[in-house]
């Protein structure tokens, strides 16, 4: 245990000083000189997103439940705080014990996001662990990582020992089983990354080597030692109710970005968007039952104090059992002043009977997702959700008395045209219409806001082969839009694509990108993930520098035979109906939700057939 | 219903802690004690919680205080025993007693830790007479004598320097944060820590 006194100079020279401090009510951990296994749980941004992040609390209170491991955090330090180390000779430390993250046994990544790629290897520098995996030494840690972002480890292979591909709840203790036995027999680091590889779930990318083609693309993706598998199967928790929930957290002092209690309902999403990667790769759809929902949030809410809580899933309205799920927790929430808040709720009868009987239902603000302007683009990417429905629900909505929405576009979507930029205005139009045609609650004049981002083909999606449109052709359609918007009811905000582009770079990137990754190190980029600090002229230079074409990642179509940088994972979902997908794509041909009918996506076979599709979850 | 009064303290690792941000945490201390919590009317009630004086970032309290309202009586060592348990690292509860009057401050006890070649002596001296200091306000800056704010109560030499106490007004609106102190000794001194004592009615 490190004195934190050592660190009152440097916290006095900083602007938000509790970022650093830990000490949070609930924080506390097993002691770390008595564990047998030290871990920091390291997460690439600032402590304010990172403890909003639920996955980290819980992967944390996994290991601290183990009964051998000590797991302490630490996050991305703001660029003052960076200073303040650097100048002082100070390491990046760990919250809870002060420790330097290098004294740890393993050091642990979560990749919630491409941006946060800069951040890893800043926190690497920072804690004097070498970056790259080649360089580490029997005496460094062992760096991990997992998250959405470690299903195409790739562009970060060279900085991680060994990657975790999917939950980790029951993974990640199979792992510090193995590190543990393997360090009490003094097994080297060689050893105990290939034994690593032997497990089901986790990837080790210097056992597997790369060649590639005259054009580019990737010629051949094998392991180059005997016994190390040729793929990597994703591991999934097949009993939601079975798996710990943190029931008890830390509470952070700062006012965090999520800091309320987080409810996870199910995983996995029984939609099928076409664009998105959350929607696959969680599959299969995995509910938790009410009575053990309601339990969580019971002590949750007993153990923080936390006077709200959020049902936190995909889509919360696909909850088999919602009403009654929602009916427990009203049962104690209103005697406490606890509010619910239903992120992603879909707005039908049911939703207008929640909100006329209960106060402490907040009212969040109205969300909608169309994602597209015209039916027949919405066919393309499967989003099931038709005009008529989306102007119901605001009739509904208006009411009830709301008169501000916001409504989530994108921009570049596969076979876009112009008239599909123009029918997002006109949608917005028509929303507009239909409040002043409407017997509205409310006094005043309606607030639709229109948010655009732009499209960025995702590894695991039938869209992972689509280029992203280029940068001039994204900048062009979002004025295009913005000159369409003709009424001041609307306000129209778009994300800057230059972001997306290079979120597009890492997202279908290759191994051979760790060199830009370095690059970017050198030439000091970080905490790329918020405005003040992205730079598209450096990482133009930084590509320049270390010999990457960004087109050949962003921009071009990925041939549907060739071999992709992320193919030597296995996340259920095959890539037959990946294929199969972006076929009907393109002839704007819809898929049915799972619920009404399997499309046989293959995910249930991580459940051994036990899908929603099958019968696993009754159809409510 | 009883208002009731907490003395606490908020040392160490909590002097990183704003008084914002300390408020939403005995928020979530009182929701956690379980106690029946007197809320505020309205259309957001929040728990009727009120502290005497807030602490600026960096600077400790050995016995500070709030108010807070319970909607049942309840043994005040009840009270004291579930309030413990909801507490967080770095804050004591020293006291609970039943509010009398309103928490309407007028003083309070500061030690100050400095490091310094001054001798005791030579402070004392130095912060015996008049003490200019620059105060900033939205209207510009404006030299201020707050001699009369701070009155000097004692100095030890410490290992490597000075501890010293004063009495300063902190009343809600005539407050002198000790820091102001520090810069009137400017480049002598260099503030280490920073300690309310106690507050005076």
């Amino acid at each position: 245990m490190t004195d934190y006194n050592k660190y009152a100079p440097l916290l006095e020279k900083v602007e938000k000083p509790g970022r650093y401090i830990g000490n949070e009510f609930g924080s506390e951990i097993p002691n770390p000189e008595t564990a047998d296994l030290r871990i920091c749980f390291c997460f690439p941004d600032t402590y304010e997103i990172g403890m909003s992040n639920l996955g980290m609390k819980i992967l944390q209170n996994c290991f601290n439940q183990s009964g051998y491991i000590s797991c302490e955090r630490s996050y991305m330090p703001w660029t003052d705080m960076r200073s303040q180390l650097i100048e002082n000779d100070v390491p990046l430390y760990a919250l809870e014990s002060g420790d330097p993250i290098n004294a740890f046994d393993i050091v642990a990544f979560t990749l919630q996001y491409e941006l946060c790629y800069t951040n890893v290897l800043q926190m690497l520098s920072l804690g004097k662990i070498p970056l790259l995996s080649s360089q580490r030494g029997e005496s460094d840690p062992i760096i991990i990582a997992g998250g959405p972002c470690a299903y195409n480890p790739e562009p970060v292979a060279d900085f991680i020992d060994i990657f975790s591909i999917g939950e980790g709840e029951e993974a990640l203790l199979e792992l510090t089983d193995l590190i543990n036995n393997c360090k009490k027999q003094g097994a080297s680091r060689e050893e105990i990354l290939y034994k690593a590889s032997q497990l089901k779930g986790f990837y080790v990318p210097s056992l597997y080597t790369v060649e590639y083609n005259q054009d580019g693309t990737i010629k051949s993706f094998t392991p180059n030692k005997a016994g190390v598998p040729a793929t990597v199967k994703k591991r999934i928790i097949s009993d939601l109710d079975k798996v710990r929930f943190p029931r008890k957290c830390a509470v952070p002092f700062l006012e965090t970005v999520h800091d309320r209690v987080m409810l996870e309902v199910f995983r996995g999403c029984i939609r099928g968007c076409r664009f998105c990667q959350a929607g696959m790769i969680y599959r299969p759809y995995r509910e938790k039952s009410p009575a053990v929902l309601n339990a969580d949030a019971y002590e949750s809410v007993q153990n923080t104090g936390y006077p709200e809580i959020s049902l936190t899933s995909l889509s919360i309205s696909d909850y088999t059992h919602l009403r009654e799920l929602i009916d427990s927790l009203l049962s104690w929430t209103d005697d406490k002043k606890v509010n619910l808040s239903l992120p992603s709720m879909r707005i039908d009868n049911f939703y207008e009977e929640l909100l006329e009987k209960v106060s402490s239902v907040r009212k969040s603000g109205l969300t909608f997702a169309p994602e597209a302007g015209t039916q027949r683009l919405r066919d393309v990417i499967n989003k099931n959700i038709t005009e008529e429905e989306i102007l119901t629900a605001m009739e509904k909505a208006f009411g009830m008395g709301r008169n501000s929405l916001k409504l989530y576009f994108m921009n570049g979507l596969p076979t876009e045209t112009d008239a599909d930029i123009c029918g997002i205005a006109q949608l917005g139009q028509n929303i507009v219409n239909t409040y002043y045609s409407s017997k509205r609650g409310g006094k005043g004049g309606v607030n639709v806001t229109i948010s655009v981002s732009c499209f960025v083909p995702k590894p695991f999606t039938p869209f992972q082969w689509e280029p992203q449109d280029s940068l001039e052709e994204l900048e062009r359609k979002q004025q295009l839009l913005k000159s369409e918007i003709k009424t001041k009811k609307i306000s129209y905000k778009y994300h800057d694509a230059r972001v997306s582009r290079i979120e597009a770079v890492f997202a279908r990137g290759d191994r051979r990108l760790c060199k830009a990754m370095l690059e970017a190190f050198n030439q000091g980029l970080m905490l790329d993930g918020w405005d003040e600090f992205f730079s598209y002229d450096k990482w133009m230079s930084v590509f320049e520098q270390s010999g990457i074409d960004p087109a050949f990642y962003a921009n071009r179509r990925f041939d549907i035979d060739e071999i992709l940088p992320w193919d030597f994972i296995d996340i259920g979902v095959t890539k037959k109906f990946m294929k199969l997908e972006y076929q009907k794509s393109l002839q704007a041909q819809t898929t049915p939700d799972c619920r009404t009918k399997c499309s046989g996506c293959g995910a249930s076979a991580l459940c051994d057939g036990k899908c929603i599709c099958d019968g696993g979850v009754s159809n409510g | 219903m009883a208002d009731i009064r907490v003395c606490f303290s908020k040392m160490g690792r909590l002097q990183y802690i704003s008084h914002l941000d300390l408020q939403r945490a005995l928020n979530r201390m009182l929701l956690r004690s379980g106690l029946p919590i007197g809320y505020s009317e309205g259309f957001n009630p929040h728990p009727k919680l009120n502290i005497a004086l807030p602490l600026s970032i960096y600077q400790e309290g050995e016995r500070e205080l709030f108010d807070f309202r319970i909607t049942e009586d309840i043994p005040l060592d009840i009270v004291a025993e579930k309030l413990k348990a909801a507490a967080f690292t770095g804050m004591e509860i020293i006291n609970v007693e039943l509010a009398q009057g309103k928490l309407a401050t007028k003083q309070a006890i500061w030690r100050l830790e400095f490091i310094t070649d001054l001798t005791a002596e030579e402070f004392k001296n130095l912060v015996s007479g008049e003490m200019l200091v620059t105060k900033r306000s939205k209207k510009g800056d404006k030299q201020v004598d707050i001699s009369s704010m701070a009155e000097f109560l004692s100095a030890a030499p410490t290992e490597k320097g000075i501890t010293a106490r004063f009495k300063c007004n902190a009343a809600g609106n005539d407050y002198l944060n000790p820091a102001y102190i520090a810069q009137f000794l400017g480049e002598k001194v260099k503030l280490v820590r920073t300690i309310r004592e106690n507050i005076l009615f």
